[in-house]
């Protein structure tokens, strides 16, 4: 080997080991390791995915196919849903559903329970009255309410784990999953993560999140609570609460469906009591805790419930909570006290 | 006779390459007093000791160069611990090494310029690789600033050293 | 002194400096600080919602500690011989950052946008 050979070999190991060194350092802590995002539509609500590593587009992608397998299940909107087909056979037969569907119903019969029914997944024939969203949405008739409400019992839906079915005992009852649907999904999401064996990923179906596994440069996440005071193409937050991987959140916001009749204004989280919408001065409540569709079925129980037993109820399921009025003054659990930030000082105040 | 003349150079030799020593643990501690600007990363220096080892590389030979270099090295460590040691030593040792390779090549292609800036570069490169591996890797954030810097003094420390050359050329011999 | 080929040696790197440096800098509002140990996260303050001052006791083998002011944020104390964490000074913008290298502590300044990663609600 001449001697310039040698030097240029020589010199270019050294560098190379430097380089080498220094490029892997930024590409793994430059915190600017390569994301990919899918937005998706699915349960009558967006669907945004942020996933790290690779294998990542393949996650992506069984990420949203998940969501609308899950729907496929358990929206009494699709035809051949499990839960049509139980609304269908109310009164009559057992039918045979998924594990999946099997395992949300019984989220929601044990919430429903601890809540003493202030949460039920039976809320069908009442939310069919109020038909949020549709293009004929109303305030029904105290006489449609009275008629209704007694086919709103979660005591009359009964699982039957060993062989997976179950029923309806009256007809006219119905089930009505819209408000731990979307929570689940991100359970989903999350699983389809860990099998595709990405890094880490954030997946938002309407406004619950799940999270896995941990960002590029080994930090964690920061979800902001939307300010239910702001528009929503501009969305602002209130603050923000810092998760880790394996953490989900849902929010239940007065805002997120509401309409205006004869200068009322109506919003969707209705009293399984009384058919309508409850009234306790509470604006929206988010609930943190490690599975998708407990948060999400949680959020509704507890602001149905109320700042001071929504926060016993979730507690009782160590979930943290974020409870927000329409004085503008937020209350945060004692376990959520030191991750969450309030960040708009100037419309909102923390209780002490 | 021929043999008493060798004898005679090999002691000016190592007196030469003792006074070079000592002119780099001087110009070293004379850089430590300037105080650190905020946007730069700790410990980042005018590299004027730097001039040192460049000449060393060029003029004794590798291995004294490289000798001098660890005592810059060893010095760091006395006055500033044991993270500041490893730093300073990897970072003098790979560029010496560097700059000893690039005056190597017959044809000269870099000016002193371009050799002052492969040298601190270099010293910058090691340097932050050792910090990032004994502490966190959130140092890489200071790559960019290390860069510039970088380009920075080994254009000054070229400079520097080609005025001085002819006095240490003076010296030596 | 000067040969044409130190530019080969020279422009690449400046222009690599310069890319990186813009992409680590964000605006220059007010950011949050992040605070790791170790190289995991342990902290953070939104600077610009700081309304008073107060010390953050890190602790650690070199007693360490910050001074959180509105919108800035330094290394008040630290037992290190170099004490150049503490010399750095108060940080404030996007993008800088302040080191205790003996004691992994590391001070860095994010952009507001950049920091959350989803919404709730």
């Amino acid at each position: 080997m001449t001697k310039k050979k040698k030097i240029t070999i020589s010199l270019c190991a050294v560098l190379a080991v430097i380089a080498a060194v220094l490029i892997y350092l930024w590409v793994n802590y430059g915190y600017r390791t390569q994301s990919q995002e899918s937005t998706s539509w699915a349960m009558g609500t967006y669907v945004q995915q942020v996933v790290y590593g690779k294998n990542a587009q393949a996650a992506l992608t069984t990420g949203s196919q998940a969501v609308t397998d899950l729907e496929d299940k358990i929206s009494w909107r699709v035809d051949d849903s499990d839960v049509s087909r139980l609304n269908a056979a109310a009164g009559s037969t057992w039918e045979k559903i998924d594990p999946k569907t099997l395992s949300i119903l019984k989220v929601s019969l044990d919430v429903a329970q601890k809540s003493n029914g202030l949460f039920d997944p039976t809320i069908l024939p009442i939310t069919s009255l109020w038909n949020f969203g549709g293009s004929n949405q109303r305030v029904p008739s105290e006489d449609e309410l009275q008629k209704f409400l007694p086919y709103v019992n979660y005591q009359d839906l009964r699982i039957n784990e060993a062989d997976s079915t179950a029923s309806l005992k009256k007809h006219y009852e119905g089930i009505d999953l819209g408000s731990i649907g979307k929570g689940a999904a991100c359970d989903e999401v999350v699983t389809a993560y860990q099998n595709a064996g990405i890094d880490a990923g954030i997946v938002a179906v309407g406004g619950s999140i799940g999270l896995y596994g941990k960002k590029p440069g080994n930090s964690n996440w920061s979800v902001a609570i939307r300010d239910p005071k702001t528009e929503d193409g501009n969305a602002g937050s209130i603050g923000t609460i810092g998760m880790e991987g394996g953490q989900f959140v849902s929010t239940s916001g007065t805002y997120e469906k509401e309409f205006t009749q004869d200068g009322k204004t109506y919003h969707h989280l209705l009293n399984p009591k009384n058919g309508m919408p409850q009234d306790n001065g509470l604006v929206s409540v988010s609930v943190v805790c490690d599975n998708g569709a407990l948060s999400d079925a949680l959020s509704t129980a507890c602001f149905v419930l109320g700042l001071d037993d929504g926060m016993k109820l979730a507690e009782s399921y160590q979930a943290g909570t974020v409870f927000v009025d329409q004085n503008g003054k937020v209350t945060v659990s004692s376990d959520l006290k030191g991750k969450f930030q309030l960040t708009n000082t100037s419309d909102y105040s923390m209780a002490s | 006779m021929k043999d008493l003349n060798n004898i005679s150079k090999n002691t000016k030799d190592v007196a030469f390459i003792g006074l070079l020593g000592a002119l780099a643990l001087v110009l070293s501690g004379l850089e430590s007093l300037i105080p650190p600007i905020p946007m730069l990363p700790p410990g980042a220096k005018l590299g004027l000791s730097n001039i040192v080892t460049m000449y060393a590389a060029g003029s004794v030979g590798l291995i004294p160069a490289l000798c001098i270099a660890l005592l810059k090295g060893l010095f760091a460590g006395m006055t500033r611990g044991s993270v500041a040691l490893m730093m300073s030593t990897a970072g003098g040792l790979a560029s010496t090494f560097v700059i000893w390779l690039l005056l190597r090549i017959k044809s000269q292609p870099f000016g002193y310029i371009g050799l002052g800036v492969a040298g601190a570069l270099t010293h910058n490169g090691a340097q932050l690789c050792v910090a990032a591996l004994l502490t966190t890797p959130a140092v890489v954030f200071y790559i960019p600033w290390l860069i510039l810097f970088g380009i920075g003094t080994g254009i000054i420390t070229g400079l520097v050293l080609r005025i001085i050359l002819p006095i240490l050329g003076r010296i030596h011999t | 002194m000067f040969k044409k080929k130190d530019l080969l040696l020279i422009i690449p790197f400046l222009i690599l400096g310069v890319c990186l440096l813009f992409w680590t800098q964000k605006s220059h509002d007010a950011g949050i600080a992040v605070i790791e140990e170790n190289g995991s996260e342990i902290a953070r303050y939104d600077l610009a919602t700081q309304t008073q001052t107060e010390v953050i006791d890190i602790g650690g083998d070199y007693h360490v500690k910050l001074l959180l002011e509105p919108g800035k944020i330094s290394f008040q104390s630290s037992d290190c011989p170099d004490q150049i964490c503490v010399r750095t000074g108060k940080i404030s913008s996007p993008g800088q950052v302040a080191v205790c290298l003996p004691a992994k502590v590391v001070v860095r300044i994010i952009g507001k946008n950049s920091q959350v990663d989803g919404m709730t609600g």
